[in-house]
C-alpha cells in the first residue's frame, strides 16, 4: 500500500509538473520569439509590404477582432443568460430541462468549422448578408453560447434554493428575484463566464474563414463589413509563408490580449464571490 | 368559531407518487393549527398547496381545492395570494443582504415607497418577532451573520413585512436550540391575535404548548383533526393512539 501511494504521489506530481512545463514553454517560446517585432507601430500601423503582412502592423486586426468578440458576446452571451434562467427558474419539467441539455452539449460538441460553413450557407449566401462581421459573429455566438450557458447554470444551481424559494413565498416575481437576488449574488461568476467566452471567440479561426474574417480589410466601421481577426490574419501568415517574426508577433498580442483577460476575468469573479460569502 | 382557509379533498402528487391524499380540512381565524405526524406523512407538501408553493417545485400535481375567505385560491393571482397567506421555512435562509434590505426586499415589491414608512415598518416588524431590541443598532449588518435563531426570527419578521392574514410556518424550529424555539413559541402566541397561524411540526410537545387545533397526519391522510385538548387527551382514531403513545414517528 505505501509503494502504491507513493507511486500515484510520484505520478501526480510528474503530471502537474509536465503540465506547467508545456504551458510554461509554449508562452515563453511564443513570447521571446514574437517580442523582437512587437513595437508600438506594429500595434498601430496597417499590414504592408510587398507581400501584404510581411510589413507593417496589425492594428486593423486588433479592431476586427474586437468587433468579432463584441458582436459574439451581444448575440451568444444574451441567449445564454435567458435559457440559463429559463432551465433553472422557469423550466417545471426534467424531462424538458434534459432536452435542452442534450442540446447545449451538441452546440458544444459542433466542430467550428461546421459552423462556419453554416453560417457562410445561411447567413453569407441564402439570406445575403455577404462576408461580415454579423455573419462571422454569429458563427461565434453559437459557438460560444453552451459555454456561457453552462457557467452561468453553474453559477445559479450553487445558490440555495431555499433563498430563492423564500423570495417566491413572500409573493415576489420570478423577474424581481431574478434581478435582485439572483444577478447580484452570481454577478462576479456571470462576468468572468463571458469575458472568457469571449476569450474563447477571440481565439477561433476556424467560423471565420468563410464568413467575415479577409486577409486585409481596414478598421471596421458597422457590422455589415468584412474584418481582420487576429487568429485568421496569423493563420494566413503562416499558411502563405508571408513571415515567420510577423506571425509570431500576432500570436504574441492574440495570446497576451487573451491571457489579461482571463486574469481579469478570475479576479473579478475571486472578489466578488468573496464580497457574498 | 370563524374559518378562514378550507381545504376540500386536496390531493398532491410528486412524480406521480401521492403525497397527500385527499385531505379536507377547516383552518379557524385567529387560531394557532398545529399539523403533527411522523417524517414523509405530507405535511410539509400540505403546507405548500395552501399558498401555492408546491407549484415552484418539479414534477408536482395538485387536485381539489384551498378557499381562502371562501375564495378558490386557484384563481387568485400567486402574488397577490402570498401577500395574504405568508411562510416560514424549516431552516432560516435570510437574503444575502443586510437586514435592513431583507425587511424592505418584499414591502418595496408590492410598491411601498418612502424612507420614513419603510423605517417604521421595519422596526414594527422586527418588534413583533422579538428581534428588534438585539438588533437595533446593526441594522445594516449582513443578515448572514446573525445566529441561527435570529436568522428564523428576521424569517418571520421578514414573512410579517407583507402583512399577510394568514402565517404558515414549516418546522420553524427543528434547526434551533431550547432558547431560541421557546422565544419563536412566545412570539407565536403573541401573534394569533394578529394572524392565523398554520404550523407543522414533528414535535408533539410544541403541538401541544401552542396549538389551539390539531391534525394528525399519517401516509398523507387526515387521520384526525380536533381542538386540542380533546386531541390529546381523547383521541378518537387508533392511529392517532398509536402515534401519541409513540409507537412510530
Amino acid at each position: 500500500m505505501h509503494t502504491r501511494a507513493r507511486i500515484t504521489k510520484a505520478w501526480a506530481y510528474i503530471s502537474f509538473t509536465l503540465t506547467v512545463a508545456v504551458i510554461a514553454f509554449l508562452f515563453i517560446y511564443v513570447f521571446t520569439s514574437g517580442f523582437s517585432v512587437i513595437s508600438w507601430q506594429f500595434i498601430t500601423d496597417v499590414p504592408r509590404g510587398s507581400v501584404l503582412g510581411s510589413e507593417g502592423g496589425i492594428w486593423p486586426a486588433i479592431v476586427g477582432s474586437v468587433w468579432f468578440t463584441l458582436t459574439a458576446l451581444i448575440l451568444g452571451g444574451i441567449p445564454a443568460v435567458a435559457t440559463a434562467v429559463y432551465v433553472v427558474y422557469c423550466c417545471r419539467s426534467s424531462w424538458f430541462e434534459k432536452f435542452i441539455h442534450t442540446i447545449m452539449q451538441s452546440i458544444a460538441g459542433i466542430p467550428s468549422i461546421v459552423l462556419g460553413l453554416f453560417s457562410y450557407s445561411l447567413l453569407v449566401r441564402t439570406l445575403g448578408f455577404g462576408r461580415c462581421i454579423l455573419s462571422g459573429g454569429i458563427a461565434l455566438a453559437i459557438m460560444i453560447l453552451p459555454f456561457i450557458e453552462t457557467r452561468t447554470e453553474k453559477a445559479m444551481r450553487e445558490l440555495p434554493k431555499e433563498t430563492i424559494f423564500e423570495s417566491y413565498a413572500l409573493g415576489c416575481s420570478r423577474l424581481y428575484t431574478i434581478l435582485h437576488i439572483v444577478f447580484p449574488a452570481i454577478k462576479g461568476e456571470l462576468v468572468s463566464g463571458l469575458i472568457l467566452g469571449g476569450c474563447f471567440a477571440m481565439g477561433a479561426t476556424a467560423p471565420l474563414i468563410f464568413t467575415g474574417g479577409v486577409a486585409f480589410a481596414s478598421v471596421p466601421n458597422t457590422v455589415m463589413e468584412p474584418a481582420m481577426a487576429l487568429p485568421l490574419h496569423l493563420y494566413l501568415l503562416l499558411a502563405q509563408g508571408t513571415s515567420m517574426p510577423q506571425a509570431y508577433g500576432t500570436a504574441f498580442v492574440l495570446m497576451l490580449i487573451v491571457l489579461v483577460t482571463n486574469i481579469i476575468a478570475t479576479f473579478y469573479s475571486r472578489r466578488k464571490k468573496r464580497r457574498w460569502k | 368559531m370563524e374559518i378562514i382557509m378550507k381545504i376540500d379533498g386536496l390531493s398532491a402528487y410528486y412524480d406521480g407518487k401521492i403525497a397527500v391524499d385527499s385531505v379536507s380540512l377547516e383552518i379557524p381565524k385567529n387560531r394557532i393549527s398545529a399539523i403533527i405526524g411522523p417524517s414523509g406523512c405530507g405535511k410539509s407538501t400540505l403546507l405548500r398547496c395552501m399558498n401555492r408553493m408546491i407549484e415552484e417545485e418539479m414534477d408536482t400535481k395538485v387536485e381539489g381545492s384551498v378557499y381562502l375567505e371562501g375564495k378558490d385560491i386557484a384563481s387568485i393571482p400567486k402574488d397577490e395570494l402570498r401577500r395574504k397567506i405568508g411562510m416560514v421555512f424549516q431552516s432560516p435562509a435570510p437574503f444575502p443582504f443586510s437586514i435592513y434590505k431583507n425587511m424592505t426586499y418584499a414591502p418595496k415589491y408590492y410598491g411601498i415607497r418612502g424612507k420614513d414608512r419603510l423605517n417604521a415598518l421595519v422596526i414594527e416588524k422586527l418588534k413583533m418577532a422579538g428581534l428588534y431590541d438585539e438588533v437595533k443598532d446593526e441594522l445594516n449588518k449582513s443578515a448572514l451573520k446573525l445566529s441561527g435563531g435570529q436568522q428564523q426570527r428576521l424569517c418571520i419578521a421578514r414573512t410579517l413585512s407583507i402583512e399577510p392574514d394568514v402565517l404558515l410556518l414549516d418546522e420553524p424550529c427543528s434547526a434551533l436550540d431550547l432558547g431560541s424555539t421557546a422565544a419563536i413559541e412566545k412570539m407565536l402566541t403573541d401573534l394569533k391575535e394578529l394572524y392565523t397561524i398554520v404550523i407543522v411540526t414533528h414535535n408533539l410537545a410544541q403541538a401541544k404548548r401552542i396549538g389551539d387545533y390539531t391534525a394528525f397526519l399519517y401516509n398523507g391522510k387526515l387521520i384526525e383533526w380536533a381542538p386540542k385538548d380533546s386531541f390529546f387527551s381523547s383521541p378518537s382514531k387508533e392511529e392517532t393512539k398509536a402515534f401519541l403513545s409513540g409507537m412510530y414517528g
